[in-house]
């Protein structure tokens, strides 16, 4: 325990340790971004109060899904066109929520029989499944790539996960405000997913031509 | 535009994650502001909360476009190069 509480003021009060602090903050920085886009992407749609739940399943979910992907990165490594695979699934995600940009919210009639009392286009399943699905693709990209960082840098990186929450948890409630009051920022947040999705397969593809030519000749 | 990023004192891999850092430090200004004199969330007129918002969401951009990769090649080379060999 004192070794701990000695860690932990040896990080607060030395340059050092102030740097190594403000390289996990910077790659934690980078690594929720993503999720937080997409969690407040999905959310947006959702009537106010599922709009909490789906944004707390969304955490919990990258959370969980980082800790199992991060205790199995070794063979997670061994398996090729993981990325690639990441990727469509990611695309998959932005395919439905463009559909779904594309629906009442931009169609008026779609929107006055929502407002009769139609059953809303969007339920707390669909985007449920929506944010899990981006959650195992960018949090899978997100652990592949730090992969050599997390063996050297344990505690450092279980400072980053609780970071990681926090930042997502607000991130992701401010986006999804901002997107049920100003609808068109969503296209913008659905490029930037496109661009994860995007780099995703085109990196993936890079790691599995190779195997492919191979077969083919 | 690129000779003035290469005269940059912050290194190129991390100039999106720090523009990216000062955003959400704006951001997180502005929702103090919004919350400590008790704006509405909701509403037509732009509050703090939106200025927030819309920051949050730039720094979050800025944060994905910085490429995680060449942030962590370059922290953790200049890390290894900073230490002693063990040995």
């Amino acid at each position: 325990m004192d070794s701990i509480i000695a860690d932990i003021v040896a990080t607060l009060t030395t340059p050092a340790g102030l740097a190594a602090l403000g390289q996990v903050i910077m790659i934690d920085l980078v690594l929720a971004g993503d999720n937080a886009i997409v969690i407040g992407l999905a959310a947006a749609g959702l009537p106010a109060e599922q709009r909490n739940k789906a944004i707390l399943l969304g955490i919990l979910a990258a959370t969980g899904l980082r800790i199992i992907f991060a205790s199995v990165t070794v063979q997670l490594l061994a398996i090729v066109g993981l990325l690639l695979a990441g990727g469509i699934l990611l695309l998959w995600v932005c395919w439905k929520m463009w559909r779904e940009l594309r629906g009442p919210h931009h169609n008026p009639d779609a929107a006055a029989a929502l407002a009769d009392g139609a059953a809303p286009t969007k339920t707390l399943r669909q985007a449920a499944l929506q944010i899990i699905v981006a959650d195992v693709s960018m949090s899978l990209d997100n652990v592949l790539a730090v992969a050599g960082a997390a063996r050297e840098h344990p505690t450092a990186l279980i400072f980053g996960l609780g970071l990681s929450i926090v930042l997502m948890g607000l991130a992701a409630n401010f986006i999804a405000r901002l997107l049920d009051k100003h609808r068109w920022i969503a296209y913008v947040g659905l490029a930037i997913i496109l661009y994860v999705a995007g780099d995703m397969i085109y990196r993936g593809f890079i790691e599995v031509r190779p195997y492919v030519v191979s077969l083919l000749t | 535009m690129l000779e003035l990023l290469s005269e940059s004192p912050i290194p190129f891999p991390l100039i999106l994650p720090t523009v990216s850092l000062l955003l959400l430090a704006v951001a997180g200004s502005f929702a103090l502001h919004g919350w400590w004199s008790g704006q509405a969330r909701a509403g037509d007129t732009v509050t703090s909360w939106d200025i927030a918002a819309a920051l949050t969401f730039l720094g979050c951009a800025a944060a994905i476009l910085g490429e995680i990769e060449h942030v962590i090649e370059y922290l953790w080379l200049n890390d290894t190069r900073t230490k002693p060999a063990n040995g």
